[in-house]
């Protein structure tokens, strides 16, 4: 059981507190899901709970925090090894030792277990999360699903009653994410842990939640069934949103659930398709042929074929390793092809530089934090028009109209996930090149920032440009694309239109197509505005 | 594959498959290195580099730290180069064989000694060159040792006292290639702002996101390592702590003393050999002291059994023969100049630390369970990213 008395907190160099007065208690054995905007307090929760806030980060805390009756005012973070097992964002950042079974020993050899038993609980562990394959594996070759699982096995070894886990999902792709989410259900079931976890996918977790809390942007925290959460709240995965758009009672929260209310709708819509959101084409951008790539030992590509229009909003899919990021990188220059050719606009990006690259071809990273280089946002602005060689305010200009109301003075690494995103795309989007490439944009984002995101993307592909993303994301997907293209093993596999390879496929198939199929909907949005047409 | 064709390098004295200890393999490395020191002549060097990189080819691990052991052979390459060429600013050794002369650049007189340019002579090319690829085997000797052993599994060998500098160290060295990557992550968001990526300027606005990078990497690693329960169980008194530490300090320094008067690095072997007991002495003592409060466990630490024994012997018979052998022979004069001599006995000799491969067993494959194609690509993605 955790208990929250009366916890305020604030950041030090904060003007306001980031949790106001909460009060609430967490029941054993119970799977809780933490949900709230970035920036809201979210990491600072799930930092409370073993005392890594405050003792790590510092601040001004008031209140108290129990677990199990052992006060955070009264132990450090170390005191809770044996009881709360912390799993962070990127395990990669936690991982101490280099090969899994070390690194699932690790917590005992601090905790000074005897060896027999340290043994017999890391053949258990390797055993529960099915990793006996990979004992012997250095950790730096695993995965993203693999390392998730490590980590999680390398805190459950001291036989902790809580875990607490910051975003498991959002690096992941679907499968992966499948294979984490259902492990922590078999934990709760099993064991009868409590696992506290945050997470921006919804679409993921919602229905493997008992309790929700909600972090709010007033810092007012509160606790709840998931059904009476989401019937208001207003961060919803999509079948949420679906079942509140259409009005069905009570709010569906899995597609099991909206499935069977959605047989009526289904026939509502029998004679409505989705809007088409092609724009016309005017224009060849990009040209790949044959296109084969190495590295050494292995081929990450091979044999691609592909041409892009503008107006396109194409997006990579495929699991972690299929080529996406790969592929990308090779249409921006930054790796050049071992065979065949890449054009984009009838030029080799491999031969473009400097000015002349960014008026053609942008790519906004995986990190957005790796393009930018100075110490507030103004600085990082004027920087990019002097790189672009445009008008001096051109850059803010656009930051501005991607995101409003961030102060100019603001240290770029203090942004949030969201902001950080903008002001890399705007720093792409200021040499106004028609082609745009995004890695993992959503990777991070809260559904606000995702909303943004979509919006301005969609505004993009509307203007013309050649937008070409690789994503995990399948919601982001259903939103944004016009095309699909699903890569494994560095080939192509199906490349088509948006709503018939996402509704076609199992795996990267989005809610609301799961629930209205075999019709091929994709969006919220498109139903809604489908059933406004019929009235 | 049950009936696979024996292969010639599969251990034939113990056929299990585990990590040798690491600190065998040290020590092994550390023997090798000794007979090195020992000797100038270049077959002789030759043979040992030869011995070390076999040794290394067929028992080093799969694991990613297993592949350092190229750059350390090209670091002694480099080494062998630069010393060789170091001889256009020192040229004076006695012989006769000049092989080209070049214009002499006359230093004040407070550069006595020093000389650049001059008369180039065979000689002096020869024993630089002698010189080099001596220091450039000691080297890869270390090097073999590091794809050895990971420097993981020699800090379970590490006695509880040292664990903490031991961790700072490992933590470091994970650090390094991280910084690299970050690096190259900065340099080609460099490049996707249409930045130029070389000079001054470009290198100096890199440096600070590489460095907050991993600022925020080391708090995260701390952070996590002390929810994991890092530094929980640690009660000793204040003043025996700082106690073990001087002596284990002291006894570090010592055998740090007495490797390096093996190693040759002073005039005379015996100092060494009288440090290197003392050192020994002082640490065995400070590790037993710390080890009567050691309060962290190992899990399957290495063991030390016979196959440990014999490793570290095979290169000791080498190492006793070469004392014995003649001064020509272990440093060939290089005035007048005249191939190397060998004597058949001692070179023999350091072959057989060879048998290292049929003593040890066989690592454990990390990436059994793998195709070829995932085992990489998920790494590369993200380090391209």
């Amino acid at each position: 059981m955790i208990t929250f008395e009366n916890v305020t907190f604030k950041y030090n160099d904060a003007d306001f507190s980031i949790l106001e007065n909460v009060n609430l208690t967490i029941p054993s054995g119970e799977l809780v899901l933490v949900v709230g905007k970035t920036g809201s307090g979210k990491s600072t929760f799930l930092g409370l709970i073993n005392g890594l806030v405050p003792n790590f980060s510092g601040g001004n805390f008031s209140g108290d925090v129990k677990v199990f009756d052992r006060s955070i005012r009264d132990f450090q973070p170390r005191d809770f090894a044996d009881l709360v097992g912390v799993v962070k964002q990127d395990p990669r950042s936690s991982f101490v030792t280099d090969n899994v079974e070390d690194e699932i020993a690790y917590s005992m050899e601090q905790l000074g277990i005897a060896n027999d038993t340290m043994r017999r609980r890391v053949e258990e562990v390797l055993d529960l999360l099915g990793l006996n394959e990979l004992r012997n594996r250095s950790l730096s070759t695993l995965s993203g699903g693999q390392r998730q699982r490590v980590a999680i096995a390398s805190v459950l070894t001291t036989n902790p009653k809580v875990l607490v886990l910051d975003e498991p999902t959002s690096a992941l792709d679907p499968s992966a994410a499948e294979e984490v989410l259902s492990i922590l259900q078999r934990l709760v079931h099993d064991l009868g842990l409590t696992v506290v976890l945050a997470e921006h996918r919804l679409e993921r977790v919602v229905q493997y939640a008992d309790r929700v809390i909600v972090i709010d942007q007033e810092a007012e925290v509160y606790a709840d069934r998931p059904v009476n959460v989401f019937a208001s709240s207003q961060i919803a995965p999509p079948v949420v949103e679906l079942g509140r758009n259409v009005g069905w009672h009570p709010v569906p929260l899995t597609v099991r659930d909206a499935r069977r209310f959605a047989e009526e709708l289904r026939i509502r819509l029998e004679k409505s398709k989705p809007r088409n959101r092609n724009n016309p084409a005017t224009q060849k951008v990009v040209e790949i042929e044959n296109l084969s790539f190495n590295y050494p030992n292995i081929r990450a590509l091979r044999n691609i074929n592909l041409e892009i229009n503008d107006g396109e909003i194409v997006c990579l899919m495929g699991r972690n390793g299929s080529g996406k990021s790969t592929l990308l990188n090779q249409i921006v220059g930054l790796l050049s092809p071992t065979s065949g050719n890449v054009n984009i606009l009838g030029k080799k990006p491999k031969e473009l530089t400097g000015i002349e690259l960014i008026k053609n071809v942008g790519l906004v990273p995986q990190e957005p934090t790796d393009l930018l280089l100075s110490d507030s946002v103004a600085k990082e602005c004027q920087a990019s028009d002097k790189d672009a060689k445009v008008i001096p305010g051109t850059t803010l200009e656009i930051f501005e109209q991607l995101i409003s109301s961030v102060s100019e003075n603001t240290h770029p690494r203090d942004l949030s996930e969201g902001e950080k995103l903008s002001l890399a795309l705007s720093i792409v989007l200021a040499a106004k090149p028609p082609l745009i490439l995004l890695d993992e944009p959503t990777r991070g984002l809260d559904y606000s920032a995702k909303k943004i995101l979509v919006h301005n993307l969609q505004k993009l592909g509307k203007k013309k440009h050649t937008i070409i993303l690789a994503t995990h994301d399948v919601e982001l997907a259903a939103e944004v694309a016009t095309r699909v293209i699903l890569l494994a093993d560095g080939e192509i596999v199906t490349d088509g239109l948006a709503n018939e390879v996402l509704s076609s496929s199992p795996m990267f198939s989005p809610q609301v197509s799961k629930v209205m199929a075999p019709a091929h909907w994709l969006t919220v949005s498109d139903v809604v505005y489908a059933l406004e047409e019929l009235n | 594959m049950p009936s696979a064709p024996r292969r010639w390098h599969k251990p034939f004295v113990f056929s299990e498959t585990r990590f040798l200890h690491s600190g065998a393999w040290w020590l092994w490395a550390i023997l090798m290195a000794a007979i090195a020191a020992g000797t100038t002549n270049p077959i002789y060097l030759f043979s040992i580099i030869f011995v070390v990189l076999t040794v290394v080819k067929y028992r080093k691990s799969d694991a990613p730290w297993s592949k350092s052991i190229k750059g350390f052979i090209y670091a002694g390459i480099l080494i062998v180069v630069i010393r060789t060429f170091l001889v256009i600013i020192t040229p004076d050794i006695f012989g006769d064989t000049v092989l080209f002369t070049l214009p002499q650049i006359d230093l004040p007189s407070i550069f006595a000694g020093i000389k650049i340019g001059g008369a180039i002579k065979a000689n002096t090319l020869y024993f630089s060159f002698k010189q080099g690829l001596r220091f450039a085997t000691i080297l890869i000797c270390i090097g073999a040792a590091q794809s050895l052993a990971s420097p993981y599994r020699l800090l379970k060998s590490v006695p509880a006292a040292l664990y903490e500098i031991g961790l700072a160290i490992i933590v470091a060295m994970t650090f390094a290639p991280q910084l690299a990557q970050d690096a190259k992550r900065v340099r080609e968001a460099q490049f996707l702002r249409g930045r130029k990526i070389n000079g001054i300027r470009s290198f100096t606005k890199a440096i600070v996101p590489i460095l907050e990078g991993a600022m925020e990497r080391a708090l995260n690693l701390a952070s996590s390592m002390d929810s994991r329960g890092y530094g929980r169980k640690v009660h000793q008194t204040k003043i025996k702590k700082t106690t073990t530490n001087i002596f284990m300090l002291l006894g570090l320094l010592g055998i740090i003393f007495g490797l390096s008067g093996l190693l040759g690095v002073f005039s005379q072997a015996n100092i060494g050999l009288l440090n290197l007991l003392i050192g020994l002495t002082l640490a065995i003592f400070s590790l037993f002291l710390a080890g009567k409060n050691a309060s962290r466990t190992k899990y399957r630490a290495d063991r030390w059994e016979i196959p440990e024994v014999l490793v570290v012997f095979t290169p000791l018979v080498g190492l006793v023969t070469l004392k014995f052998s003649e001064a020509s022979v272990l440093n060939p004069p290089t005035s007048p100049l005249s191939l190397p001599q060998i004597d058949f006995v001692s070179l023999s000799c350091i072959f057989l630390a060879l048998f290292a491969i049929f003593f040890s067993p066989n690592p454990p494959k990390s990436y059994k369970n793998l195709s070829l194609n995932s085992k990489f690509s998920l790494n590369l993605e993200k380090t391209a990213a």
